[in-house]
C-alpha cells in the first residue's frame, strides 16, 4: 500500500519535471526555430542534462554522417540508426509532445494498448509534418521571403491552439457531462413513462456513451490529440530535412525523419504506459474506500486542466515572442 | 502578455523543486578569437570568425535564396547578416570579456559580414571595447557563447590568438564540468531561476567555455 503510494506520486512529480516549456520561441540568430525547454531541475536535474549532452552528441553524429553522405553517399543505415537514437532521447528530455500525450492519459485513457497506439501516431505525426512544410516549402515557398522558420511558427502555434482546445474539450467532458449523467439518468426516467419511444434523437445527442462512462474514447477524439501534437515537427528533423533536400538525399532525409518519429514513438509510449499505469493502480488501491469514483475523477480532471495549461502556456510564450 | 505568461510559468514550474533553462544546441559554431594588442600592449579589439555547421547553412541557403541559384548574392548575404545583427544585438553578440572579474563594456560592432565555403557559412565580427584595456597586470577573460542554448560555440586553445604584440603571451580555455555544477548548486540555481525564470544569464560564469588570454 505504502508502496504503490510512492510509486504513484514519484510518477506524477516525474511528469511535473517533464513540463518543457517554450519561452525564448524565436532562436537567438533570428534564423530557425529554437526548441525552446524549461527543463527541469529538483531530483532529475542531473538525469535532464545527461539527456542533453546525449542529444548534442547524437546531433553532431548526424551531422558528420551526412557530411560524408553528402560525399561518398554511404552510411544509410548508420544514419537511420543515429537517428532513431535521436528520436528516443529527444523524448525523455523535456518538451511538450510527451507531456500533453501522458496527461492526455491521465485524463482520459485506461488502455495501455491504446496509449502506445496514441503515442506512435503522434509521433509518426510529427514526422510527417516536417516532410510535408519541408516539401512544401522547396516546392512552393522558395525565394518567396518566407522562412522555413516562419513556417513552423505557424505550425508550431496551430498545434498550441489545437492542444488548448484538447484540454477545452476534455475538461468539458469530465465536468459537464459527468455531472450531467445523473440528469440523464433521471430525464431517460421519465422518458419511459411519458414520451415512450417517440423520441428518437432529443437527449440522445449529450448522452453519453457506456465506454464515454467507463473512459474510453472512440478513436475520432483521440486523432484530435494526434494532430494537435503532431502539427509540430521537430526542429532537428526540420535541420536534418533541409540539408538532405538540398543536397539530394531524399530518401535518407525521409528515413531518418521516421527513424526519429519511431525512437520518439516508443520512448513517449513508456511515458504514457507509466501514466495509465500509476492513474489505474492509484484507482485500484483506493477502490475500496472510494466508490464514487472520486480519485479517478480528480485525476482525469487534473490531466484535462493541465493540457489546457500547457497549451495555453505555450501559445501565450510563442505569441509574445514572435 | 509577457508577465502574465511569466506568472504562470512560474506558478507552474514552482511545483518543481529546482529547474534551470537548457535547451539542446541546433546550430554548430567553430570560433576563432583574435586579441589585438596597440603599441602600448593593451587589447583594443576582438575579432571573431564564427564558422557555421553544414546543417545549419543549408537552412540559411534555403532561407535567403531569392533567385533560386542555390547561391547567396550580396545583398541576399547581406539580409542574412541584418537578421543576425539585429538577434543577436539581444544577447549582447554572444560575447563576453572579463578583466580583473569585472565585464568590459564593447561598443555595438559594425555590420557583420559573411560569405559561403565549401557549404558552410563563415561570419566576421569585430568587438571594440569601449576603453582599451591594459593586459600587462591582467589576464583579459573572454566567451563566446548563448545563453539561449541555440547555438553551441567550439573553441580551443589552437582557435585563440593574438594580433600585434604578442610576445610572451598565452591562451587557455577552461569548459564548464556540470557534473561539479549540479552536485555543489542546486539550491543557487532554483533560486537565480524563479527571479526570473526566462532570464539564464545570471548562470554564472562557470556554465560557459571561457578563454583566457594572459600576457603579464
Amino acid at each position: 500500500m505504502n508502496k504503490s503510494v510512492w510509486f504513484f506520486l514519484g510518477t506524477v512529480l516525474f511528469f511535473w519535471a517533464e513540463l518543457g516549456s517554450d519561452v525564448l520561441a524565436q532562436s537567438s540568430l533570428g534564423i530557425g526555430r529554437n526548441e525552446q525547454q524549461i527543463p527541469t531541475g529538483g531530483l532529475f536535474a542531473g538525469f535532464f542534462d545527461w539527456v542533453r549532452i546525449q542529444q548534442t552528441e547524437f546531433h553532431q553524429s548526424i551531422r558528420e554522417i551526412l557530411i560524408s553522405m553528402r560525399k561518398h553517399g554511404a552510411h544509410f543505415w548508420a544514419l537511420v540508426g543515429i537517428c532513431f537514437l535521436y528520436g528516443v532521447f529527444h523524448a525523455i528530455g523535456p518538451g511538450h509532445g510527451k507531456v500533453v500525450i501522458s496527461s492526455y492519459m491521465l485524463a482520459n485513457e485506461v488502455a495501455v494498448r491504446r496509449g502506445v497506439m496514441v503515442s506512435m501516431a503522434a509521433s509518426f505525426m510529427q514526422g510527417l509534418t516536417a516532410v510535408l512544410a519541408i516539401s512544401f516549402f522547396v516546392l512552393a515557398l522558395r525565394g518567396s521571403g518566407i522562412k522555413t522558420g516562419d513556417l513552423a511558427y505557424g505550425l508550431e502555434v496551430a498545434s498550441y491552439i489545437g492542444v488548448m482546445f484538447v484540454g477545452l474539450w476534455l475538461l468539458r467532458r469530465k465536468l459537464v457531462l459527468k455531472s450531467g449523467d445523473a440528469h440523464h439518468q433521471h430525464h431517460h426516467d421519465h422518458e419511459h413513462q411519458g414520451h415512450g419511444a417517440t423520441c428518437d434523437h432529443c437527449g440522445h445527442s449529450h448522452m453519453p456513451e457506456p465506454e464515454t462512462l467507463s473512459g474510453k474514447f472512440g478513436l475520432k477524439e483521440a486523432w484530435t490529440a494526434v494532430v494537435a501534437v503532431g502539427l509540430r515537427p521537430c526542429t532537428g528533423a526540420l535541420i536534418v530535412l533541409v540539408f538532405c533536400f538540398a543536397n539530394g538525399l531524399y530518401l535518407a532525409g525521409i528515413a531518418s525523419t521516421f527513424a526519429m518519429s519511431l525512437g520518439t514513438g516508443l520512448a513517449v509510449s513508456g511515458l504514457a504506459i507509466l501514466a495509465v499505469t500509476a492513474k489505474n493502480f492509484a484507482v485500484r488501491i483506493s477502490g475500496a474506500q472510494d466508490r464514487l469514483g472520486l480519485l479517478n475523477r480528480i485525476i482525469e480532471i487534473c490531466g484535462a486542466l493541465f493540457i489546457f495549461l500547457i497549451g495555453l502556456i505555450l501559445f501565450v510564450a510563442a505569441i509574445s515572442n514572435a | 502578455m509577457r508577465s502574465l505568461m511569466k506568472f504562470a510559468l512560474t506558478s507552474m514550474l514552482s511545483m518543481v523543486p529546482g529547474t534551470l533553462a537548457f535547451a539542446h544546441p541546433h546550430v554548430f559554431v567553430d570560433a576563432n578569437i583574435e586579441v589585438v594588442r596597440n603599441d602600448k600592449g593593451e587589447f583594443t579589439e576582438l575579432r571573431h570568425v564564427w564558422r557555421f555547421d553544414e546543417l545549419f547553412s543549408a537552412t540559411i541557403i534555403l532561407d535567403f535564396d531569392k533567385d533560386g541559384d542555390d547561391q547567396l548574392s550580396e545583398t541576399e548575404l547581406k539580409e542574412v547578416t541584418d537578421t543576425i545583427h539585429q538577434s543577436i544585438s539581444e544577447f549582447d553578440f554572444f560575447t563576453a570579456i572579463r578583466v580583473a572579474g569585472k565585464p568590459v563594456d564593447f561598443y555595438e560592432p559594425d555590420a557583420l559580414k559573411a560569405y559561403f565555403k565549401d557549404g558552410q557559412m563563415i561570419m566576421l565580427l569585430e568587438v571594440e571595447p569601449s576603453e582599451p584595456q591594459d593586459m600587462k597586470n591582467e589576464p583579459v577573460r573572454i566567451s563566446i557563447s548563448d545563453t539561449s542554448f541555440y547555438v553551441a560555440f567550439d573553441y580551443d586553445v589552437e582557435s585563440i590568438s593574438v594580433a600585434g604584440n604578442n610576445k610572451g603571451c598565452k591562451a587557455s580555455v577552461v569548459h564548464p564540468n556540470f557534473d561539479e555544477l549540479y552536485a555543489d548548486n542546486s539550491e543557487t540555481l532554483t533560486e537565480a531561476f524563479f527571479d526570473d525564470p526566462t532570464n539564464t544569464e545570471d548562470l554564472g560564469d562557470e556554465y560557459y567555455s571561457w578563454a583566457t588570454i594572459d600576457c603579464t
